[in-house]
């Protein structure tokens, strides 16, 4: 499972709004809901535009957390 | 927060006019079958060519209305379209579950005369390839709704 911390960059960028960021990366704000809320893995190309506004590396954004720690935890 | 995005308020709609559409068509037809009337080819397929004009002109009228309404056509974008892929391969796993199940039917009453669950002539066996045809299509709108309720 791919976890995420765009809520948290959000606000650490002056409270952006869901909707803001949709349009920088050209996705719906639908999607960035569902990617929060980790209903939806984007691409590659979505991980990168996203990481490139909050001008942080690709792994500060998401993280890949294996099935066997979600069941453990 | 509004958390349903104007592409799938057209899904909704098209979910519940496909539905409506066909329940009153089957209906019609269904219920001429199991009073044992005889069916008339011309007059299905006048009922089903005036059910899917009615439908269509709703469901423009709809899209004309929502776009109106959000003043802009409905944004999509890669997630959208996984969805919209996941759900058509669904409908047609639905679609060849019920193709197999009418041609196995079909073979079964060519082969042994028996028909196992209803004879099928040509008008019956229209009637149950369109349903065939209508439960996938419902069953692609149910799999999209779901999959943008509870995610991929």
């Amino acid at each position: 499972m791919i976890t995420n911390r765009i809520r948290d960059l959000r606000y650490a960028h002056g409270q952006m709004t869901q909707q803001a960021l949709a349009e920088r990366i050209g996705v719906t704000r639908q999607t960035i809901n569902a990617i929060e809320g980790d209903k939806y893995s984007p691409s590659l190309e979505v991980a990168f535009r996203i990481s490139a506004v909050f001008e942080v590396p690709l792994e500060e954004v998401f993280k890949f957390v294996p099935a066997a720690q979600i069941k453990t935890s | 927060m509004n958390s349903v995005s104007q592409y799938e308020s057209t899904i909704w709609s098209s979910l519940i006019m496909t539905v409506a559409a066909a329940a009153y068509f089957f209906s019609k037809v269904f219920g001429a079958m199991a009073a044992g009337a005889p069916l008339d080819p011309g007059q299905i397929a006048r009922l089903g060519f005036a059910v899917v004009v009615i439908l269509v002109a709703v469901e423009v009228a709809f899209q004309v209305a929502m776009t109106v309404w959000c003043r802009r056509q409905p944004q999509t974008d890669e997630r959208d379209r996984l969805i919209a892929a996941k759900a058509t391969r669904n409908a047609y796993y639905v679609l060849i579950t019920g193709l197999f199940l009418l041609i196995g039917h079909l073979g079964v009453q060519s082969l042994t005369g028996w028909a196992p669950v209803l004879l099928l002539d040509t008008p019956t066996t229209v009637i149950f390839l369109v349903f065939a045809l209508v439960i996938a299509e419902v069953a692609q709108f149910v799999s999209r709704i779901l999959y943008y309720r509870r995610g991929l």
